[in-house]
Order: structure tokens, then sequence, then C-alpha cells
């Protein structure tokens, strides 16, 4: 057992929250790009499954339900060989099969949908979301889950109604995140539903501000009209920030009445009220504060790294004069800068902060 | 290394922490940041967010007014950053870290200098002399700096400028390979080298160069080209050059033998095992699928699980041996 778990252990000894020696073996699961590369093989090992099928199967793909039966079954086979304890060589096959499965199945609801190609999005939701739960495992669910996400936003974009799901799943994403230890029999299918709806989150909020005009132009020339403004998305993020530093500040003891609650919210509004401007601000901001508040130092990079991305493309918007967006800057700078000098006159480092 | 919160998550799963303690647990292992640990995250948080408005604001200002702004203002702004970014290191020698950021922001703004140098003056030099120059000029701040961000930022400007020379001449080997050979050739051994003399620096003598992101993105530009040139040699027909497989194969047992006996190291090996894959698909993927054959496709398609799942095996028996 290495060192660092047991000063834990220790630590944990002295609350009284455990008893007895530790039974943990020090080891843990393998670092992200072990879990790239694996991924990686597996949508490879997909593709050439699905050129195999192509070729060996041409009347497959021709036939709608050819198409569904068969890759519902491979889905089907997938779960049955991922259920028994695994070794990596089947786990890995089972990944290849399924995401070929989901494919050929995919291929299918969207020739069935027709000329209703919404409605073929809808179809894929319905699709992934319970694969994303069900499924026993990690780099699937993430997968599934995020395809889920995105194609939720797909199908209310047809609908006329982009971006609003932003907030949506930011809330799932919330919430995942912040009661991931409270069950932990469900603990590795949160953690991975969280992963595929942040990186889902990340991705959405890149693409509404790459292409702001062309939402615009993509989705209204279908379904119905544009019912939802862009900022919309942005004010149900703002309003998902304030349910999360308000769980937070619960958290460590101080109701809605403490006495850096009513800053912290304040923070929060006046971010969020920024974001309006600089898209994606509080999508990376909360992020990072879920990182953070786990220890989770992935995530944590996830948000650094979206809220960089955010921050350098505002450059690009075409909206407004760079002119604008320097005085926007310089406000928000300004503003920043101050919030942080309140915070460090009226919670001094040296104080004792043990209850705030 | 395993983080605590990973280390939290075993204990968890083992059921070591009963249920309803699990959040004064999280407390008490101090995965859950405490009072302090917050002030301290906003404090800088605010700080990064709030200076980064400031900066991005005077550059779009800046940005606005470019084509008004006369030739010795723009001259002069931009000198000046470089003078006030030094004297900023110079303050903060005692601050490690924002010194090496006022050095860092230094040499950039060299960069934009000589940038704006060409730019108003037409000289007609060619791209990659901006980069050469540039990282020519600052190699005595690298030197004296001694942090590794500013000289992979070095490395970064080299190899940017070898990629450009070749974009604009033949090179010195142009009469034995074609352009993109000779470059990936040049990248790979200037890597290479660099990877091995920063491995035996770090091991015998500087401390400070101990960080593992360097290594391995030295190691990235090592291995990247190598691959590429294999790569290369397979899918060109006239090619009967054996020396990029050779290459290659020494390159993969030099890593595993450094990287799996003398300095241990799972990005690297992990590296290795993409390299393995890709050239090995390739390889098959070029000489099977010339016929259609369906059966070409199931064979890569069971290649490819076969050897990611190999790694993966690999890659995990190695790490649950370095932990113990």
């Amino acid at each position: 057992m290495s060192r660092q778990t047991e000063q834990m252990w220790a630590a944990l000894l002295q609350a009284g929250l455990v008893q007895g020696a530790s039974s943990a073996t020090g080891k843990s699961e393998s670092p992200w790009y072990v879990k790239v590369l694996l991924a990686l093989s597996g949508w490879f090992a997909a593709f050439f499954l699905l050129g195999f099928i192509g070729m060996a199967f041409e009347s497959v793909f021709r036939n709608s339900t050819a198409s569904f039966i068969l890759g519902g079954a491979m889905i089907g086979g997938a779960f049955a060989i991922l259920r028994i304890p695994k070794n990596e060589f089947v786990e890995h096959l089972a990944l290849a099969v399924s995401l070929a499965g989901q494919f050929l199945v995919v291929v299918a609801l969207f020739k069935i949908a027709g000329h209703h190609g919404h409605i073929g999005w809808l179809l894929v939701v319905l699709l992934q979301a319970p694969l994303a739960v069900v499924m026993p495992n990690f780099v699937h669910r993430v997968f599934s889950a995020f395809i889920a996400a995105f194609s939720l936003n797909m199908f209310l974009g047809f609908q006329g109604w982009p971006n609003l799901v932003d907030g949506l799943i930011m809330l799932l994403a919330a919430w995942c995140w912040l009661n991931e230890f409270r069950y932990p029999q469900q603990m590795q299918r949160i953690r991975a539903i969280g992963y595929g709806l942040v990186l889902a989150l990340i991705v959405l909020k890149g693409m509404a501000l790459l292409g702001s005009q062309m939402t615009e132009w993509f989705f209204s020339g279908k379904q119905a009209e544009l019912w939802i403004k862009p900022y919309i998305g942005e004010v149900l993020t703002g309003l998902v920030v304030l349910y999360v530093v308000w769980q937070l500040l619960e958290r460590h003891g101080q109701g809605i009445s403490g006495s850096i609650s009513v800053p912290a919210l304040v923070a929060a509004l006046l971010v969020s009220t920024l974001s309006v401007e600089v898209t994606g601000l509080t999508a990376g901001l909360v992020i990072m504060l879920l990182g953070f508040s786990g220890a989770n130092r992935v995530l944590l990079g996830l948000g650094i790294g979206a809220l960089l991305i955010y921050i350098s493309s505002y450059y690009y918007l075409l909206d407004v004069t760079l002119l604008v967006k320097s005085g926007t800057l310089l406000a928000a700078g300004v503003a920043l800068l101050g919030m942080r000098w309140l915070l460090v006159t009226m919670l001094p480092k040296d104080r004792e902060v043990d209850h705030v | 290394m395993a983080s605590p919160r990973s280390q939290f998550i075993e204990l968890i799963e083992q059921g070591a922490i009963p249920v309803e303690k699990i959040g004064d647990a999280l407390k008490a292992a101090k995965i859950t940041p405490d009072a302090r640990a917050w002030r301290t995250f906003i404090d800088h948080l605010l700080l990064w967010l709030g200076g980064l408005a400031l900066a991005f604001a005077l550059m779009f200002f800046v940005a606005y007014n470019w084509n008004d702004i006369g030739r010795f203002a723009k001259f002069g702004a931009v000198e000046g950053l470089v003078v006030l970014a030094i004297v900023a290191y110079c303050r903060f020698a005692e601050h490690a870290v924002a010194g090496k950021v006022s050095l860092l922001v230094a040499t950039i703004c060299l960069g934009v200098l000589l940038a704006l140098f060409g730019q108003t003056y037409q000289t007609g030099a060619d791209p990659w002399q901006l980069f050469f120059t540039w990282a020519m000029l600052m190699l005595p701040w690298a030197i004296i700096g001694r942090f590794p961000a500013i000289w992979i930022l070095w490395v970064a400007l080299i190899n940017t400028s070898i990629v450009l020379y070749y974009q604009t001449f033949r090179g010195i080997f142009g009469f034995m390979y074609d352009d993109e050979t000779g470059m990936l050739w040049l990248l790979f051994i200037f890597n290479t080298l660099l990877l091995v003399a920063w491995e035996f620096l770090a091991a015998k003598a500087w401390q400070w160069l101990a960080e593992r992101w360097a290594p391995r993105l030295l190691a990235i530009g090592s291995g990247v080209p190598l691959t590429w040139l294999v790569l290369h040699s397979i899918f060109t027909h006239g090619e009967t050059s054996f020396l990029p497989g050779l290459a290659w194969v020494t390159w993969l047992a030099v890593m595993y033998f450094i990287y799996r006996r003398v300095t241990p190291d799972l990005f690297m090996l992990a590296g290795c095992c993409l390299s393995v894959i890709t050239v090995s698909i390739s390889f098959f993927g070029e000489h099977l699928l010339q016929r259609n054959s369906s059966g070409g496709f199931l064979f890569l398609s069971l290649l490819v699980i076969g050897m990611g799942a190999g790694s993966a095996f690999w890659l995990k028996t190695v790490h649950q041996e370095l932990q113990s």
C-alpha cells in the first residue's frame, strides 16, 4: 500500500470514520492516455467491422429493417459479453461490436424517419440515453451520453429551439458531479455520464460560438421559426451556475444568509451576465468549479482548456466591433479584479477560517 | 502515481467506508476542498481571469486601431513591452511563477517584434527565417531562465522553422529523398537528440528538468515524424529503402529499454504502442485491402482489437507494477 493511501487511511481512522486495517491495495485505474488509446482502438475496429459487413453483406445497408435488426443484435450481444467478468480482449471486442451495431441502427433510424430528419435525431436520443445508463463499460457510457446530449440539441434545434438544451445538459452534468459519491453503487455510472455530458457541453458551446450566425441559418430554414434568441441559452446556463454555487455553499454550511453567500451569488450573476457577450464563459467556469470541488484534475483541466478556447474565440465573433469587445473586456477585468480585492479585504488569508 | 481521489474511490468501491459517512470522509481525506482551499482557488481564479480580461482588452483595442497607429508608435510599444517584461523578471526574482511568466511574456513579445519588423520593412525574408531568428535570439534567455516551458517554446520554434524551411526549399538531402522525408528525418533526429540530452541532464545534473510533460512532448516530436516516415515507406510503392523501418525498430527497442527498465514512464510506452498499432494497421491495410476483400476488413478489425487489448493489458500490468 502506498504511503499516500496509508496517510489517507490514518486520517480517516483519526476522524473515527473507519475501523481496522485498510484492505486497499493502493492500485488505481489506468491514466487517461491509456483510456484514450483504448477508445481509439475501439473506434478503428468498429470502422473495419462495418467495412467487413458492408462488403460481405451489401444488402444489409440497403434494407433498413435488416440493418436495424442486425444492429440491435450486435448491441445486445455486446451487452451480454460485457456483463461477464471481463478480460481486455473481450472488452474491446464488445465495444467494437456495439459501436458498429449502433451505426447500423442509427442508419436504419434515419431511413425510417425519412423526410422528417429531426425525428431521426430524437430516435437517436431514445437509443443512446438508455445505453448510457445500461451498458457496463466506462468508455461506452461516456460515448453514449455524449451522443445523446448532442442529438437532443440537434432535435430541439430543428424544432426551432436551438441552444436551449445547453442549460439542461449543464444541470444534469452538475448533478452528476455534485452527487458523485452519494450513491456508491452507481459511482462508475454517474461519473461516466458526467464526463459524457461535460464533453457534449463543451462541444455544443463551441458550436454555438463559432456558428452563431450559422445556427440561425441552419435551423431557421427547417421546420419551425426560431422561437428562441441565442442569449436565452446563456440565461439558462446562468441559472444553473447559481444553482451550482448555492449547492457548494450549502455543503460548507453556508445557507442563503451566510456571510459569503450573497457576494458569491452576486459574483456568479455578474459572470453569467458577462457570458451573454462572451459565449461559453459560464460553461467553462462551472466545469472548473465542479472539478475543483471533487479534486478532479481531469475535469479541472477540461474546464480551463474550454475557458481559454472560448475567450480566444471571442475575437472572431462578428456581432460587435473590436472596440466594443475591448470595452466589455475592460469592464469585466475591472469587475473581476474588484471582486478579488473585496475577497482579499473581507477574508484575509491569515484569519482563522474553519467555518468560512 | 495514484491521485488521492482515485485512492479514495478505490476505498469506497471496496466498501471500506460506511455509506453514511462518505461525506465526512471526503472532508477528512481532503478530497473536498476546505474553506481555505476554496478561498485560494477563487483568489487565483479571479486574478487570472481579471488579468487575462485586461490583457485581451488591450490587445483588442490595439488590433482595432492598428492601421491608425504610426510606425514608430508600434515599434515603441512592442519594444517597451519587452523591456517591461524583463524588468518584471528581475523584480520577481524570488517569486518563481511570476518570474517565469514574465520571461515567457518577454520571449513572446520578442517574436511579435520580429514579425512587426518583417511586416513593416518588407525585408523579403522567408517565414522560416523569422522563427529561426526568434529561436536564436531567445536562446540566452532560455539558458538563464532554466525552466521547461521556455525550452519547449525554443524547441517548438526550431521545429516550426524546419518545417517552413522545407516548404520553401529543397533541403540538403534533396538529392537523396524528396522534400517531405528529408524534413521528417531532420525533425526526428533533432527531437530525439534533445530528448536524450534532456533525460540525461535531468537524471544527472539539473533538478529543474524533472517535470515529465516536457520530455513527453519531445518524445511525441520524436515518435510522430518517425512513424510518419515508416507509413510513407509503406504507402509509396517506389521506395525500397529499409532505413525508416530499421530506424523505427531500433527506436522502439531503445524506448522500451529505457522507459520500461531504466526510468519507467507509462506515457512513453503508450505512445510506442500507438505507433506499433498504426504501423501494423497501415502495413496490413495496404497489402490486404487492394483486392477489395471483405475478409481483409474483418482481419484488420480483429487485428486492431487484438493489439488494442494487448496494449491495454500490458500497460495496466506495468502500471500496477509501478505502483507497488
